[in-house]
């Protein structure tokens, strides 16, 4: 069989160089081509994980030699997508309370809102970069995290947005404004598929870890500023919390009113709704005067655990 | 003595030779447009789509109280002088621009926004490339950089591809642009007498397009490498199981995979490590497999591959649009003109009279060369029947049924017959008034 020809040959020595521009051109194309490939390679590389810290030299290089150029550009994404291993995904779960002790949950963003992909993503965005403005405060222990500067910022903007936009007036027409806004970032787990053959939902309780990220003013002021950290909060402590001091009196107030529609107005996460649909039994007189309900809640989930004979599958 | 060095110099002047030849041709060789006007296409689609989808949540995503409203903006910019440490004060420099951190009127955004868009469509259409892909860039960068935290994957690679287009001819062919030039070459020729020969309207190969396509292979080979390369890192690839995490996002996915969850062990096995493995395995050897000229097409597919299931399962369809449209610069400029040509080269044989004396009628012929790319229409110069457009079996159409006619034989023609439409009326007018008088 004989050896197909290249459609263009390289140019030998003999040949002199006929294309391109002069040389001059050349040796400036070159150099820019190279300046703009080493600064890549440096946004690339200096990117580390706790495991594998980034090589200092090339984070130095990127600090102070290429980071203004690629900034500029927006080229500093060092491609790591969904590496060292795809991630949870992200929720803001907003408590906002208003002046005359009213409240109203936000869970953000909420798919249900957007027809169109694009806009959903965007806010999806919002969320998931939030989040990693958030670095664990040593890596024994996960549970505990730190938002860098640029996140306090960032959370205080959060708050003023949302004060805006669920702004309240009352029935006589007198404006109900926001007094606070508490923010947990809340990190969805992906179901596992032993969770899956025990029925698990995506709006499981189990599957979310609320993150404490402060309580702040409508004006962006956090009102905790002592608070350094933000830390994890138990689910079922949290749920726990919302239904005895948000939803409950709610119920209460209107015995006669549906429960959905309460929950609704309220602005329940999914993740709770579903609890009440699990669970009708938390909606009973007697259920909502318990002092115990975090207990309640997980003795309820704690009904449904692995079957030993998935144990030992492939997939668990 | 110096005998015994000879070998060694003759192998650095080889070496040295053969690396200022290979740079030159692998950057400086001049190559067909064509990819680099379909890349054009492509992400000026994408770009318009996006921004176009998102222009209802402007106030929400850029606006003095977005998510990250204007106080946060002009902290977040000064936030260097929190800190002492130099080298902390580097790292946090905020070294990005936008025309939003300066216009914060909604309505004036609006109006901004909307210019934006209309700049995104001509860029797309290939009119005024040069000026619009300026446009479109620092639109999209502006967008980007004062959203701060709206940004994911899919702006990256489009930063990345906007970035390089402004550099390259991208209106040469296959845009408005090209299509106005060859309509100014034949007016000039045809109004001088002149004959209009194929190499007057010839496509001619650009350097600087090979730079800018060269770029991006380079850039996504890097994207590719260490996209798979940072993998290796996670336990979840190592053990096959990662391709469910990713499928399984709750806020992202589109078709639910759970079934996947009860199915048997072999075909969760099957499908979750086959995906994983397939996704590892693609992405670490894409930047040596697809250099090779018999390997592209079957990497070019294998990226197809993944982007569509990553559209399919994560809803990040307009991620493997941008992604694709990237990997499209491994495209055979000449290959890919040669699928467009299966597309919109109608029948030959035709043949169009003009009066070279005639403006109108020159002007006329001016418009079907310049949308006549196959050369299906043969121009003759004829003073006494101008405007007669000539079937292969010998019937004559004029007025409108030529231009019905045209439209049909011509793909391209849709784009210029509202000119050319205009030519034919000043034409039928001046014909009238020569009857008349």
């Amino acid at each position: 069989m004989q050896r197909r020809e290249p459609a263009q040959a390289i140019p030998t020595e003999s040949q002199p160089r006929r294309f391109g521009p002069p040389l001059w051109g050349k040796a400036i194309v070159s150099l820019l081509v190279s300046a703009h490939f080493f600064a890549i390679f440096t946004a690339v590389t200096a990117a580390g994980t706790s495991q594998f810290p980034a090589p200092p030299l090339l984070v130095l290089a990127k600090e102070y030699l290429t980071r203004p150029y690629l900034h500029f550009v927006f080229l500093t994404n060092p491609y790591r997508f969904f590496a060292p291993n795809p991630g949870p995904s992200n929720l803001l779960w907003f408590r906002v309370e208003y002046a005359d002790g009213s409240v109203r949950w936000l869970e953000a963003p909420r798919r249900a809102d957007w027809t169109l992909r694009m806009p959903y993503q965007r806010h999806l965005c919002t969320v998931l970069l939030f989040d990693q403005m958030a670095n664990p405060v040593s890596s024994d222990d996960p549970t505990t995290r730190k938002l860098s500067p640029e996140g306090k910022v960032v959370a205080c903007s959060f708050a003023r947005y949302v004060a805006r936009k669920l702004e309240r007036t009352q029935s006589d027409g007198t404006a109900n404004p926001v007094a606070k806004i508490s923010i947990y970032s809340v990190m969805h787990s992906v179901l596992e598929p032993w969770q899956v053959q025990n029925g698990w939902d995506t709006n499981d309780l189990r599957l979310h870890t609320p993150f404490y990220i402060g309580t702040f003013g409508p004006d962006g002021v956090q009102l905790d500023a002592g608070t350094t950290t933000i830390e994890y909060r138990v689910v079922s402590d949290l749920a726990a919390h919302m239904l005895t001091r948000d939803i409950y009196p709610l119920f209460r107030k209107y015995p006669d009113r549906d429960r959905a529609e309460l929950l609704a107005e309220v602005g329940a996460p999914p993740a709770i709704r579903a609890l009440f649909y699990r669970f009708p039994e938390l909606t009973r007189q007697d259920e909502m005067d318990r002092p115990d309900l975090k207990e309640i809640i997980e003795q309820l989930h704690g009904t449904q655990g692995i079957p030993a004979d998935r144990l030992g599958s492939k997939k668990s | 003595m110096l005998k015994l060095f000879e070998p060694a110099v003759n192998y650095v002047k080889e070496l040295y030779h053969g690396l200022v030849d290979g740079w030159d041709y692998f950057w400086f060789r001049p190559v067909n447009p064509t990819t680099l006007a379909f890349i054009r296409i492509s992400t000026g689609l994408l770009v318009f789509y996006i921004h176009a989808t998102t222009m209802g949540e402007l106030p929400n995503l850029i606006g003095p109280h977005a998510w990250v409203d204007s106080q946060a903006i002009s902290e977040l910019r000064s936030i260097r002088n929190e800190f002492e440490d130099p080298m902390l004060r580097m790292a946090h420099t905020w070294y990005g621009e936008s025309i939003w951190f300066y216009v914060q009127d909604p309505q004036v955004m609006l109006v901004l926004q909307s210019i934006f868009l209309i700049a995104t469509a001509c860029f797309t259409l290939g009119l005024c490339s040069r000026l619009t892909s300026v446009i479109v860039w620092a639109g999209h960068l502006s967008y980007i950089q004062r959203g701060y935290v709206t940004w994911f994957g899919m702006d990256s690679v489009l930063c990345m591809l906007l970035l390089y287009l402004m550099f390259g001819p991208t209106g040469a062919t296959l845009s408005l642009d090209r299509l106005i030039e060859r309509y100014r070459i034949a007016r000039q020729r045809l109004g001088a007498g002149l004959a209009l020969s194929k190499e007057d309207l010839a496509l001619k190969p650009r350097w600087s397009a090979n730079v800018v396509l060269r770029m991006i292979q380079i850039h996504m080979c890097i994207i590719y490498l260490f996209a798979g390369v940072s993998k290796l890192q996670g336990d979840k690839w190592w053990s096959g199981s990662a391709a469910w995490y990713t499928m399984m996002v709750p806020e992202l996915e589109i078709f639910s995979m759970r079934w996947l969850g009860t199915a048997p062990d072999w075909i969760y096995m099957l499908i979750v490590f086959g995906i994983t493995y397939y996704t590892l395995v693609f992405e670490i050897s894409f930047i040596f497999l697809v250099w090779n000229r018999l390997l592209r097409p079957i990497m070019l597919f294998g990226a197809f591959a993944l982007h569509a299931g990553i559209g399919l399962f994560m809803g990040l369809g307009s991620f493997g649009v941008a992604m694709l449209t990237g990997c499209s610069a491994f495209i055979n400029p000449d290959g890919l003109a040669w699928v467009i040509a299966c597309f919109f080269k109608g029948p030959g044989g035709w043949s169009f009279a003009y009066d070279r004396h005639d403006l109108a009628s020159v002007r006329a012929a001016s418009w079907i060369a310049a949308a006549d790319p196959y050369q299906q229409v043969k121009l003759t110069t004829a003073a006494d029947r101008p405007g007669v457009l000539a079937a292969p079996d010998g019937r004559t159409l004029t007025g409108m049924e030529a231009l019905w006619q045209l439209a049909r034989i011509l793909r391209c023609f849709v784009v210029v017959s509202p000119a050319a439409f205009l030519s034919f009326v000043i034409q039928r007018k001046e014909d009238l008034q020569r009857v008349g008088s």
